[in-house]
């Protein structure tokens, strides 16, 4: 049975044309605020991943920023203080150092030689307060090459 | 023995590239007898494979140290059930592992045959054996688990010891069984695609087998964060690490293909987003160990390689062919899968699970992002900034919370069209229980404003599912008769999917809660102690009763040789000593990083006391890290109830999933969700489709030209392949 009144014809035809948009609009907030959160998460959480020396060479423009620095710990520079739990060390990269302070339990892979990751603010006087200490667990494979293991 | 372990994974390969060939060559040409054998290809790929992982398991339990993998990670000092564990502790052994699961379940997929349509079936075989060669290939180039030293040596060098523990025996295998898993639904998705068939029976029949990969998967990831938070020692469960991530985002899309795969069933929608969910869970698996092995994208904790590899460019390229082939053709398919049904009303059980496949997706994105951001910094910016756990928190928190809150909404709208006073009568309930709780919460002095509003909505969703629960029961009681605890068993077993369903919810939430528990109320305290001191933390009086410095295991020298130091600490709660904890922080000296801390932890409902050893002096003066975890069992709970209501939704019903879908229509109708008249409409079909099912089960056998063998249709005079007269009558 046709249909051949034109006024119900185009109602029909605008009824279903706005339900599709209703489902497109609301597809859109959700996945706009979806992305917002992304964006603004991203800017609240971004931690410039710096070497020694470029921490260097920036100076005063990191002052009470919130950044990570990158160096190899040196083993002489270690003072480790059980009783108040204070660590202060030097981390180095291509002849530039860094003294750090942390205050917490040593971590088990601090030792000479090891690649370590400090997180905190450099103060004016040239000391590293770092609140997060990380270092990086070696690749296991570079491991097994170089275990000191001895075959007898 | 090793020579015969890599000849098998050489042949492997060589069976599953022809397995594949022959599949598809046989049935797009008609031969089924390439497909027969194709089959038979697959079930011998399985056989190699299982006879490759014995070889393996044989090398490292007797030890053979002469076998490279066998020298890295055993030692004589290995336990027999770490020789075992082992096998997945490298590259290579877990590359094998992984190809074994594989080849089992294709093996599986393979004897199925009979469940699934034709076309559809050895085109899935074709896949599967496609991604079975994939592995073989990495493991005879670059990741061999056979390779020989050229001399032998006395013992090998053994397991590192953060990986002696039981969670790393069942934490690997569980994780890899859900990355094989998920080839499945895969399989079957570009099957679909391929042989053109787009209706519902590829969905319908990987329904269990996404559930099994989703199981796997999802408790393969909670025992990681039971290992880490038990292992590594730094009082907590997750770190939000590359490695960590790379696991959850495919299990975040596999989460929304369970649900969405529901709404093409029930009304036929969703169609591209199922196929596009399947082709992704599966990629994000191979991007998972991508990003583990790759050397691409950088972890802080673990530092597997820090270089691109051979494995990365093979990877790379099997990522590629997998995401744009499948996503290619369904493009040109698209206009076959247009939905039956178009959504009606944006408050209605469709747009909720719309909103919950945004929601996942969108999680799975910002993790994925935040994933390979510093890749993609260095790429733009040349150097690598990473984001910390505050990103993941500030947007995984909200779409989480959101999506917990979708569970307890959800099954309460209607479906089509629900109307808001009817959603809000069904929640009154609820809703009060859940102000109760808040009120009461914030009288005991939780402030927060994030955890009080968490702890709202666990209570609303708790209350919601075991509304549910009542209302299904009471439902049957109407209509059945039923005593109570009668009524309750036969509502779950008939409603296995969503009762399973609603208890592995239950299990959700019961992980949210000690999510929730953990990250907002945790408690630190650092103190340095001499033998005999005590302090006090929380609810706890700790005294340092004793310690002991020793060497262990010291000849011959291997990973498990150490220097322990280990303190024990006396708990006292209200005045009487509850427990002995050993906090230990031992040496091991042929480690390039030798430290390595067990902590102590003394677990109750309400939290954990777990106590971390910083270091021992020679003269007993120690000093600890002392933290407490309220709530964190809740999450260990959680994860085991995951299991239960998993497998009670996997469970076989004998009857598939066409009947299943019936009953569902008509305890929806019981229970007012769907009108009259559409649950009548519903069930019509799903009895229409049963039938065809049956009939399609019993195949007709077509006649076969008597020369060549090719099947041929009725009414054909002459074979289309050979020629010759066909006797027709």
């Amino acid at each position: 049975m046709t249909d051949s009144i034109p006024i119900t014809g185009t109602k029909r035809k605008g009824k279903s044309a706005n339900k599709q948009t209703k489902f497109i609009v609301g597809g859109l907030i959700v996945v706009l605020v979806i992305g917002y959160l992304i964006v603004t998460s991203i800017q609240g959480s971004t931690a410039p991943y710096l070497t020694v020396t470029e921490l260097r060479s920036k100076g005063a423009s990191v002052y009470e920023r919130n950044v990570r620095v990158t160096g190899v710990i040196q083993g002489e520079s270690i003072d480790w203080n059980a009783q108040d739990l204070i660590l202060k060390f030097e981390i180095a990269d291509k002849g530039d150092s860094l003294p750090v302070v942390y205050k917490g339990l040593r971590p088990d892979m601090f030792q000479d030689g090891a690649q370590a990751v400090v997180e905190g603010k450099y103060a004016e006087g040239g000391t590293f307060e770092a609140h997060n200490l990380m270092l990086k667990c070696p690749s296991k494979y570079e491991e097994a090459a170089t275990a000191t293991a001895q075959p007898r | 023995m090793a020579e015969v372990g890599y000849g098998t994974m050489l042949l492997a390969l060589i069976v599953s590239a022809y397995a594949m060939v022959a599949a598809l060559v046989g049935q797009r040409r008609g031969r089924p007898e390439l497909v027969r054998s194709a089959h038979n290809g697959i079930l011998a790929v399985a056989g190699l494979a299982t006879m490759a992982s014995a070889i393996l398991l044989y090398l490292l339990l007797v030890p053979d140290f002469g076998v490279q993998y066998v020298y890295e990670h055993v030692s004589s000092h290995l336990a027999p059930i770490y020789r075992i564990s082992a096998f997945w502790a490298g590259q290579e052994g877990s590359f094998l592992l992984w190809l074994w699961f594989l080849a089992v379940i294709s093996a599986l997929v393979a004897l199925q045959g009979k469940a699934w349509d034709r076309g559809l079936h050895s085109h899935a075989l074709a896949v599967l054996a496609f991604c079975e060669a994939f592995f073989a290939l990495v493991i005879i180039t670059v990741s061999n688990p056979f390779a020989i030293l050229p001399m032998r040596p006395a013992d090998g060098a053994g397991l590192l010891p953060l990986l002696e523990n039981p969670g790393m025996i069942f934490h690997p295998p569980t994780l890899f069984l859900g990355y094989a898993g998920y080839t499945v639904p895969f399989a079957f998705a570009v099957a679909a695609l391929l042989a053109g068939q787009l209706d519902d029976g590829w969905l319908r029949g990987i329904r269990r087998w996404s559930l099994f990969a989703w199981l796997a998967l999802g408790i393969g990831i909670l025992l990681g964060a039971w290992w880490a938070y038990v292992e590594l020692g730094w009082g907590g469960y997750w770190a939000w690490d590359p490695v960590e991530n790379a696991s959850l985002i495919p299990w975040l899309v596999g989460t929304a293909l369970l649900h969405s795969a529901m709404i093409q069933e029930r009304r036929g929608m969703f169609k591209v987003w199922n196929m596009v969910l399947a082709i992704l869970a599966f990629w994000l698996c191979i991007f998972a160990t991508f990003v583990t092995r790759g050397g691409v994208i950088l972890s802080d904790l673990h530092g597997y390689a820090s270089s691109a590899l051979p494995i990365t460019y093979y990877l790379l390229i099997f990522m590629a062919v997998i995401l744009f082939g499948p996503l290619a053709l369904l493009y040109s398919r698209r206009q076959q899968l247009a939905s039956d049904n178009e959504p009606e009303a944006l408050l209605s059980r469709e747009s909720g699970f719309l909103l919950n496949n945004l929601l996942f997706c969108g999680m799975a994105l910002a993790v994925f992002l935040g994933t390979i951001f510093p890749t993609l910094t260095l790429i733009a910016r040349g150097e690598r900034i990473a984001l910390d756990a505050s990103f993941y928190n500030r947007t995984s928190g909200p779409l989480a919370m959101a999506l917990v809150l979708l569970i307890g909404i959800c099954p309460i709208l209607a479906w089509r069209r629900a109307t808001t006073d009817k959603l809000l009568r069904g929640l009154t309930y609820q809703t009060a229980f859940a102000l109760i709780v808040a009120v009461v919460l914030f009288a005991l002095g939780i402030r927060e404003p994030y955890s009080l509003l968490s702890f709202a909505v666990c209570a609303f969703v708790t209350a919601t599912i075991v509304s549910e629960f009542y209302r299904g029961l009471m439902a049957r009681r109407r209509t059945q008769g039923e005593g109570y605890l009668v009524a309750l068993g036969r509502l779950v077993a008939k409603g296995r999917r969503r009762y399973g369903g609603y208890i592995v919810h239950l299990a959700i939430v019961l992980i949210a809660v000690g999510i929730t528990g953990s990250s907002f109320y945790k408690n630190e305290w650092l103190v340095s102690l001499t033998p005999g001191e005590e302090t006090t933390v929380g609810d706890y009086t700790l005294k340092y009763e004793d310690y002991a410095i020793e060497m262990l295991n010291a000849e011959p020298e291997t990973y498990q040789s150490k220097m322990r130091f280990a303190t024990t600490l006396g708990v006292y709660k209200a005045g009487r000593r509850t427990a002995a904890l050993v906090a230990e922080k031992n040496n091991h000296w042929v480690l390039q990083n030798p430290w390595v801390t067990e902590v102590a932890i003394r677990s109750s409902l309400k939290e954990d006391l777990y106590v971390i050893l910083g270091g021992l002096e020679r003269d007993g003066l120690a000093s600890f890290q002392l933290v407490i975890n309220p709530l964190i069992n809740w999450l260990w709970i959680g994860a085991g109830l995951l299991f239960v209501g998993a497998a009670v939704a996997m469970w076989p019903s004998g009857r598939g999933t066409v009947y299943a879908g019936r009953a569902e229509a008509e305890l929806d109708r019981a229970l007012g969700r769907l009108a009259e008249e559409e649950a009548g409409e519903e069930i019509e079909k799903k009895t229409r489709a049963a039938q065809r099912k049956r009939k399609r089960a019993r195949p007709v056998e077509k006649a076969a030209c008597p020369n060549c063998g090719r099947p041929y249709e009725p009414g054909d005079r002459f074979c289309a392949r050979c020629g010759h007269e066909l006797p027709n009558e």
